[in-house]
């Protein structure tokens, strides 16, 4: 689409979540649910499910996922926030349902907090920064199909903490060649956490 | 990531999520660091380097931080006080008010942090027009014309806008070598209407100007200026531009500005206008004559005698460029057409009409012989009249370029008769060169086929002249048979035949047809001339002899070169000349240079064929019969020996034109 948002300032512009809901767009409901699948299921495998729930397990989150979404508030909490509880929330009850006191003390902790979905708790937390993770993750996916040559080695040294001399002698580039080339990686890096954000955190 | 491998999540990139949503200062750094820069840079010119120092301005070169790009900064000399801070302003403000290609862009004015005024402009190369028009490396002619146009067009728009700039000169001018052109400098530019109010100057002490030191008159730079602006209180408008453009030219042209010597001597020569005509004081620039008379017109003492408009000026240069003659230079025949095959740009004719006519007509014009320097001048006058036709507006359709080389094959035919028997190889030469011209217009040209075939003949090149597509009507088919019965005669001006072949094709020519007397004339003037050897010529002239006289044996030519004699012996009467149009009327004999002739011809025999004949003597003592039909030039004769009885001397020296006196002595019967 040539200039559409500026020929139209007014066009709406369809998240991938909206075109899977509300326009029953059979790809994009494949995509969102595809990334956000992957998502729970490693998720659900780190708070302890056993493998042979994890399918059913993971697609009852991914049905509680899409049926709540339309009470999705972001005036009271973060989309990622919010997805936390969905997917914490499913993993008690199945717990629950096992009758395994044990993983649930193990993973949530004591009864008196189980359902107190307001306050964040730490599982809430690390659930968010392993989405955060994951967002991010998708981009340098995205990143390093875009890039030829030595950026991504460059930028990927640069995040195991070398310096840009280091990495200049490493790779045989000049260091003004290794900035520009992890200025430039690392640009387009956060430019696709930026859109991934808008496709798969309703707004 | 491929959806059907479980996530293993890289831990490296756990923050990202966050720098990137939230955009703290790390994640705008990462987001859009360039803005980040944008933002961060507090000083926007850095690191200057002085490139210049005029009267008023230092020329600086500077980065721009902010737009992250070398610029040029002027400032105002530190010496210059707050007397010159609004000149400088106004400079600026002026300059950025005129807004074309061709001059300095000015991005930003304002005062520093010392309260001093600046203003940036565009950098570039360093590099002036007068550094483009001298030296070892200056550029071509056209180049510098071409750039010359540019300045005029940036002038004729400022002259619309009612600026003049009042300091035109060459190291005014920015000029790379990609043709770009900016006149700059516009420190001494007025907006006529201030002038007309008759704007103070500034008071001496002030002059901003090195060069105002003399009788605190001066502005502008001695060498270009106008004399307007050297005569104190004269009135000074955009013709003084005019005038500057001038000179500019001239040393565009020349390499030198027009006015050179000491300052005062500049001075005056100013103020005279007094300057020496560019052709004639530097002949080896080979500047045509067309830009001279537009430097001499830019140039003109009064201001009402220039170009009225830098835009005129402009057009002189333009039409010159494009081939059209320029209004300054009165036309003329060859001019206008070399100018009109410039114009239409076909290669090969760039310069053939031109050297064709030139060469030839001069040629011809030196030749003493009245009725030749006639025809030349017929010539000259035929040429023009088909040339004219097609000097203004022409298009070049079709049709014309045909009409154009058919016109060009049939001036090579004119050029052939005129100057084949004169200066046989420069004409076939030239003859040459007008066909091929013909050919370029009109590849198909029977006309130009024509006589590139009769050329071909001329030179016996045989061998080319079977291969030309000659039309069966043309009037010269009949030549083929000659040519078809030498195929192998590939001769040019380089390659000549031996005296026996060409003895032998004369022979031959006689039984295929005895009835092309002057090309065969001309097959033997051409070859005589191109021949280096010319030695025991005797059987091709008696060869051609039997041709025009149509019978063998006709005569017997008895050559000594020791003695430089020719005895020409024959029973009945015999001709020596060939007596038509497409004849030389001269002797045929010529080829066989004497000093002495003998003629023993039993039958008549006509004085008249000696026409033009190099003899000093004539020996006439065994003619049975002198016949005496008209007059003879043999402007080197001395000595006619006579036998007695035979008729006298009186009717002798009245029929022969001589340059000097020659004797007739009759001998005694010797026999």
């Amino acid at each position: 689409m040539k200039n559409g948002n500026m020929d139209n300032p007014n066009q709406t512009r369809y998240t991938l979540l909206q075109r899977a809901c509300d326009l029953h767009d059979e790809s994009a409901w494949e995509e969102f649910v595809g990334h956000y699948r992957r998502f729970i299921f490693y998720i659900l495998r780190e708070l302890g499910v056993a493998d042979r729930d994890l399918e059913d397990l993971a697609q009852q989150v991914l049905l509680s996922l899409t049926k709540d979404l339309s009470n999705y508030d972001q005036s009271r909490a973060r989309f990622r926030t919010w997805l936390s509880a969905v997917i914490r929330n499913a993993a008690l009850v199945h717990f629950r349902k096992q009758k395994s006191r044990q993983e649930r003390i193990r993973v949530f902790g004591e009864e008196q907090s189980i359902d107190s979905m307001d306050q964040p708790s730490d599982i809430d937390l690390r659930i968010e920064q392993e989405w955060a993770a994951y967002v991010a993750n998708i981009a340098m996916t995205r990143v390093k199909e875009v890039f030829q040559g030595q950026a991504i080695q460059v930028f990927e040294l640069g995040l195991d903490g070398l310096s840009a001399s280091d990495i200049a002698e490493k790779t045989g580039l000049t260091i003004s060649s290794v900035y520009t080339l992890r200025k430039r990686v690392k640009k387009r890096l956060y430019l696709e956490i930026r859109a991934l954000v808008v496709e798969l955190e309703p707004a | 990531m491929n959806p059907a491998e479980p996530y293993r999540p890289d831990p490296r990139l756990a923050e990202a999520y966050d720098e990137a949503t939230q955009l703290d200062e790390k994640g705008l750094e990462g987001l859009c660091p360039s803005y980040v820069e944008l933002a961060g840079s507090s000083k926007r010119y850095q690191d200057s380097v002085l490139l210049g120092k005029g009267a008023v301005k230092e020329v600086y070169k500077t980065f721009n931080n902010h737009t992250k790009r070398w610029i040029a900064m002027a400032r105002l000399r530190a010496d210059r006080g707050p007397e010159f801070y609004d000149l400088f302003v106004h400079e600026a403000w002026l300059t950025a008010s005129l807004n074309h290609p061709n001059i300095i862009t000015i991005h930003d004015a304002g005062v520093d942090a010392e309260g001093r005024p600046f203003f940036t402009m565009d950098l570039k190369r360093n590099t002036t027009l007068a550094d483009r028009a001298t030296g070892p490396r200056a550029a071509r002619r056209r180049e510098l014309l071409e750039a010359f146009m540019k300045v005029c067009d940036a002038v004729a728009y400022a002259h619309s806008r009612g600026v003049v700039h009042l300091d035109l000169k060459p190291e005014n001018i920015q000029a790379d070598t990609f043709g770009e052109i900016l006149v700059c400098d516009w420190g001494l530019a007025k907006l006529v209407d201030e002038m007309e109010e008759g704007e103070n100057e500034l008071p001496s002490a002030l002059r901003p100007l090195d060069n105002m030191t003399l009788m605190g008159q001066i502005k502008g730079s001695p060498g270009f200026m106008s004399p307007e602006q050297v005569v104190p209180g004269s009135m000074k408008d955009h013709r003084s531009d005019i005038f500057s453009l001038g000179c500019i030219l001239h040393l565009l042209l020349t390499g030198h500005p027009p006015f050179q010597g000491t300052e005062d001597e500049i001075i005056e020569a100013t103020r005279l206008a007094d300057c020496i005509p560019p052709r004639t004081r530097y002949p080896d620039c080979h500047i045509p004559e067309a830009l001279e008379a537009v430097v001499l017109k830019a140039m003109a003492r009064l201001p009402e005698d220039r170009y009225a408009t830098a835009q005129a000026l402009r057009d002189e240069i333009s039409n010159f460029l494009g081939g059209y003659s320029t209004l300054a230079e009165k036309s003329g025949f060859f001019r206008e057409s070399r100018l009109f095959l410039r114009r239409n740009r076909i290669p090969a004719m760039i310069t053939f009409l031109a050297i064709v006519t030139l060469s030839v007509v001069s040629v011809l014009f030196i030749q003493s012989i009245k009725h030749q320097r006639e025809r030349a001048a017929q010539f000259a006058s035929e040429a023009e009249s088909v040339t004219t036709l097609y000097l203004d507006e022409l298009e070049r359709s079709e049709q014309e370029r045909k009409t154009l080389a058919s016109n060009l094959a049939s001036s090579a035919s004119d050029l052939k008769k005129l100057g084949i028997y004169v200066r046989p190889i420069e004409t076939v030469r030239e003859a040459r060169k007008l066909v091929a011209s013909a050919f370029s217009l009109n590849s198909e040209s029977a006309n130009a086929q024509m006589q590139s075939f009769s050329l071909d003949c001329i030179t016996l090149n045989f061998k080319a002249a079977v291969n030309n597509p000659l039309k069966p009507d043309s009037e010269l088919v009949d030549y083929l048979l000659f040519a078809k019965a030498f195929p192998d005669f590939d001769f040019t001006e380089n390659k000549r035949p031996t005296v026996g072949q060409l003895t032998e094709f004369l022979i031959q020519a006689r039984n295929i047809n005895p009835n092309r007397q002057a090309l065969m004339e001309r097959i033997v003037a051409y070859d005589y001339a191109a021949r280096k050897d010319k030695g025991a010529y005797a059987p091709v002239v008696e060869a051609l002899l039997e041709y025009v006289n149509e019978r063998k044996g006709a005569l017997v030519l008895e050559h000594s070169m020791d003695e430089s004699l020719l005895v020409v012996r024959a029973r009945d009467n015999i001709r020596f000349v060939i007596w038509d149009k497409w004849g030389s009327n001269n002797c045929l004999l010529r080829f066989l240079p004497v000093r002495s002739l003998k003629p023993v011809v039993d039958d008549r025999f006509y004085l008249g064929d000696l026409q033009s004949l190099h003899i000093e003597t004539l020996d006439l003592t065994e003619c049975d019969s002198v016949m005496i039909n008209h007059a003879v030039d043999l402007p080197f004769l001395r000595t006619v020996y006579l036998r007695p009885g035979q008729s006298g001397e009186k009717i002798l020296r009245t029929s022969i034109r001589s340059n000097e006196r020659f004797d007739v002595i009759v001998k005694g019967d010797q026999e």
